[in-house]
């Protein structure tokens, strides 16, 4: 082959692999920092000065300042305990225990993090206003209608997230594979 | 019998010749992955010291409202939110923060959005949260003069001239909103202090 062609197809090929696997690696849960957690998603590094560079990737793309971890813990699940990504048209249980924390809360938002519903209905749940109905941590129920008990209004959207944040907790810095979360069951889908 | 070998080689040697120059594309491919990865901080268009630039004024506090979900993508609808970017250019800086009814949290970040440090009210030995930002130089005359153990101030060494205070409290209710954040807009405090304000040592 000769030299031009050469060059151009070795060019070509270099810039759409290379923002290829950037644009698909960032923000899909990739970096030596991330844990996956049963569905949850956890990167507690996120935003301190021992950030991998794909969590510092995410947190520039986003444009948020990450929690830090004095703070709490942020954890993303865009997938069920089955493994099926969420979606907001179905109805999801979120139930099991919580780490111990001060409190948490748990929040619904589309996959850009922009809110699901607008403002004035509920966008989140706190610890301090879950009706508990036995000893378990948390029994939410997100789905797009209203229901009886805790319910997470997830306005209908395809592209759901539930993100579950502990505040003033030891499990920031303890978190690991073997960390209890609940779990997030589909009821039904329409 | 030699013509049809010398045909079916022709364009398997083409094949051939171009195969160094996928794998130098490829190579080249996983240089510019890395790259982008490390660029994209410094590139992001629309981070978080953009998008907080639009809204606030330097050394000066600014609530959020609504709970800031929509300036800073994926804070925390429960809270009520007051952001301050600080520059320490002038002096030392002081943060004070209400303790409000369930949670209180005061976080500092550089302007690249790297958490340097957070408290919150479980640290508050008043009804208020004090705390001083001071960059490394400010720091060495500050104790220089006075015993620092007898100071029942917290001072925060910031690692940048440049960066952003966030206070951040816990409406446990949505209707609760509206009550905290007047609470975080009366009671919160973001100033540069003068020589004469100095932490006070004694």
């Amino acid at each position: 082959m000769r030299l031009l062609p050469g060059l151009l197809l070795a060019l070509g090929i270099g810039a759409v692999t290379g923002l290829g696997l950037t644009a698909l690696s960032v923000g899909r849960g990739t970096g030596a920092g991330t844990l996956r957690i049963g569905p949850w998603l956890a990167t507690p590094k996120a935003g301190t000065p021992e950030a991998d560079p794909y969590s510092r990737a995410v947190t520039a793309r986003l444009g948020t300042l990450p929690l830090a971890l004095a703070d709490g813990l942020a954890l993303v699940a865009d997938a069920d305990s089955s493994g099926a990504a969420i979606d907001g048209r179905c109805t999801y249980r979120v139930a099991g225990s919580v780490p111990p924390a001060r409190f948490w809360t748990l929040t619904a938002a589309r996959a850009d993090f922009a809110p699901v519903v607008e403002e004035g209905l509920r966008q989140a749940f706190t610890s301090y206003e879950i009706v508990r109905l036995a000893e378990a941590g948390t029994d939410v129920l997100v789905a797009p209608q209203a229901r009886a008990g805790n319910w997470l209004p997830s306005g209908g959207v395809a592209d759901l997230r539930l993100i579950l944040r502990l505040y003033d907790t030891p499990v920031a810095t303890t978190i690991s594979a073997a960390t209890v979360l609940p779990s997030i069951t589909r009821l039904s889908c329409p | 019998m030699s013509s049809i070998a010398s045909r079916l080689a022709r364009p398997f040697r083409r094949v051939l010749g171009a195969l160094p120059w996928v794998i130098a594309g490829l190579l080249l491919g996983v240089a510019v992955h890395i790259l982008s990865v490390f660029a994209l901080p410094r590139l992001a268009p629309d981070d978080a010291r953009a998008r907080l630039a639009e809204v606030t004024a330097v050394n000066r506090l600014t609530t959020l409202s609504g709970g800031g979900s929509v300036v800073l993508p994926l804070a925390d609808p429960a809270f009520e939110t007051a952001v301050c970017r600080f520059d320490l250019s002038a002096g030392p800086l002081h943060v004070r923060a209400p303790v409000t009814p369930h949670y209180t949290a005061v976080a500092l970040y550089t302007a690249t959005g790297i958490a340097f440090g957070a408290i919150n009210d479980r640290a508050a030995t008043r009804r208020t949260l004090d705390l001083f930002v001071v960059t490394q130089s400010q720091r060495r005359e500050l104790s220089t003069d006075e015993d620092e153990t007898a100071a029942d101030n917290l001072i925060l060494v910031s690692p940048t001239t440049e960066g952003f205070v966030l206070i951040r409290a816990l409406a446990v209710q949505p209707s609760l909103g509206p009550l905290i954040r007047e609470q975080l807009a009366a009671q919160s405090l973001c100033e540069i202090l003068t020589p004469e304000q100095a932490p006070a040592t004694q």
